[in-house]
């Protein structure tokens, strides 16, 4: 991350767009976020979610994986997941980083953020 | 110490993230903007308005299909560079990996002077040692199979059970071991600094530098990502060369990428034959009372009883005896376990499936097999052992 990334300008977006984003948040209800699998790959390899929001895996890969998080107080273990399934999580917890890894790869990581 | 930690740091975002909390948050705080925004705020692409925007996402992951099935793979998919990429803070560089070559080959590295990493890796059977499961310190018949390290360069975790990521993490590993090397960094920097070959090999190499056993991890490593099978007939035959596999070859390739025949293709994927992932493939071996749990060890959860991780097939003709408990003597004996679709069912990997293969394609899957083996430069066998 070099400073000059944050530039004056990026920040006054940052600062308004939350802005926005809590009057948004404030009327929004629980959400479904899709994040798929694809070529040992999450979608997305972050993604923030609200409490109270579902986030469905989908298989769009041609192997089997086993989504887990071992994230102590936020854990879950999906199970066999075969190609074309599909299973939820619902985050009721309150807020936290939730690390979502693949046991069959390793290298399959993605990092939920719950606010 | 400092420098392996550094190493960590920079093994991609992920791991990243996983350490760097406060970094992470600061992002999350982008992210949340992006998130709360309507889909069309920030337009990616063309995105269908009935779609949520993380789904019209989704929909632009390229390929998601692509190992699968006869059409899928492409023939650059397998293209592999001469020498494997290293790390930001170990660039590739001649004296360095000359130095490893010399470490790699010496004895003097053990405790008791006779080991030394081609003892059990040995260049002239396949860098291994075509032994059920490797032979330790003092004769101890060790649990697992000796990997061969070619192409090792290219794998992204490393070890039967993953318990390495990087090459310079695993290096000094097997040199401590009792029943490896069974030596102690001191011996071992004592040993070294005593031979002005290498006080000299070292000083050239790291700007003036001395012994440490940090630098000969590094050169270890560096050497070992050169080890990197070329000029095989499959390898051939993926830069264009027809002629270079056999007609029963390319039908065998066709079986191994085909998931409905061979299968292969699902665990054994481009370019290096592997899916840095981990499979319980049902050996016999996991029948016993007390079997290897693999990859348990590293990973407590259920899948991972009995998983190993999926080793490469470059060059796979010369290290048989195969498998991490070397149960299968030859090529035609590792068919047959798959063609069983695995002996024990226990735990076994729901990638695994009973195939149903003609006598004909059986013959042509291991003749494809014969394909993967390429040459090593010759250079990185040759060298003198300093004074
Ligand atoms: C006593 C035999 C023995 C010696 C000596 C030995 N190794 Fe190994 N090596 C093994 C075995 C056995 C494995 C697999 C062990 C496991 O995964 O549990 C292995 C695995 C490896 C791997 C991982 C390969 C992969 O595909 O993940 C690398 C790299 C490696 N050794 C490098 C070295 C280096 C460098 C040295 C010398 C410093 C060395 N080894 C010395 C037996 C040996
Ligand atoms: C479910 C994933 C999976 C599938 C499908 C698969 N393999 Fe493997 N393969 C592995 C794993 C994991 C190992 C190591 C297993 C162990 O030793 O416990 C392995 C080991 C091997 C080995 C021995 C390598 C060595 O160095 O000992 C060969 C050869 C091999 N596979 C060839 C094939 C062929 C040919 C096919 C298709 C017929 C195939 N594999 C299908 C995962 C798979
Ligand atoms: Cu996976």
């Amino acid at each position: 991350m070099k400073h000059g990334i944050f530039a004056p300008g990026l920040i006054a977006i940052l600062i308004a767009g939350t802005v926005f984003a809590f009057f948004t948040s404030a009327s929004a209800n629980a959400r479904e976020h899709i994040i798929g699998q694809a070529n040992l790959q999450f979608s997305v390899p972050l993604k923030v979610i609200k409490p109270g929001d579902r986030v469905t895996f989908v298989n769009n890969d041609s192997v089997v994986h086993n989504i887990i998080s071992q994230t102590a107080g936020l854990q879950f273990d999906l199970g066999v997941f075969e190609p074309g399934m599909q299973k939820s999580v619902s985050f009721n917890q309150k807020n936290g980083v939730v690390d979502v890894e693949c046991t069959v790869h390793p290298n399959m990581k993605l990092t939920l953020f719950i606010f | 110490m400092c420098y392996l930690s550094r190493i960590k740091a920079v093994l991609g975002l992920g791991r990243l993230f996983h350490q760097t909390r406060s970094l992470m948050w600061f992002f999350a705080f982008f992210i949340i903007v992006f998130n709360t925004f309507p889909a069309n705020t920030f337009p990616v692409g063309p995105s269908p308005t009935s779609q949520p925007f993380h789904l019209s996402l989704l929909n632009l992951i390229p390929a998601a299909n692509a190992a699968t099935g006869v059409n899928g793979v492409s023939r650059s998919d397998w293209l592999l560079p001469k020498v494997a990429p290293s790390p930001e803070n170990n660039k590739m560089d001649k004296k360095k990996a000359e130095l490893g070559k010399m470490l790699f080959f010496d004895p003097r590295l053990s405790g008791d002077g006779r080991t030394s990493c081609a003892t059990c890796h040995d260049p002239a059977l396949g860098w291994s040692d075509g032994l059920t499961t490797a032979t330790g310190h003092n004769g101890i018949r060790l649990p697992r199979a000796t990997l061969s390290i070619v192409n090792v360069g290219f794998n992204k975790i490393l070890m039967w059970d993953g318990r390495n990521i990087q090459l310079e993490e695993q290096a000094i590993e097997p040199i401590f071991n009792p029943v490896e090397m069974n030596n102690t960094e001191q011996n071992l920097l004592k040993t070294l600094r005593s031979i002005p070959g290498y006080v000299k090999a070292f000083k050239e190499a790291y700007w003036g530098l001395g012994v440490s056993s940090n630098r000969v991890a590094r050169s270890l490593a560096m050497y070992q990502r050169q080890v990197v099978s070329v000029n095989s007939p499959f390898a051939k035959w993926i830069r264009g060369n027809e002629s270079a596999m056999t007609e029963s070859q390319k039908r065998g390739f066709e079986v191994f990428i085909d998931t409905n025949r061979g299968n292969c293709i699902t665990c054994h994927r481009p370019p290096n034959f592997m899916d840095n992932g981990f499979h319980n493939i049902g050996l016999l071996s996991f029948k016993n009372k007390k079997p290897d749990l693999g990859r348990f060890s590293q990973k407590k959860v259920n899948m991972t009883k009995g998983a190993f991780r999926t080793p490469t097939l470059w060059n796979i003709a010369e290290t048989a005896p195969y498998f991490h408990d070397g149960s299968a003597k030859n090529l035609r004996q590792v068919l047959n376990h798959y063609i069983s679709g695995g002996k024990t069912r226990t735990n076994l990997s729901p990638n695994m499936k009973v195939l149903r293969l003609k006598p004909e394609e059986q013959k042509d899957l291991i003749a494809f097999l014969n394909a993967l083996t390429g040459e090593i430069d010759q250079k990185l066998t040759q060298f003198t052992l300093p004074r």
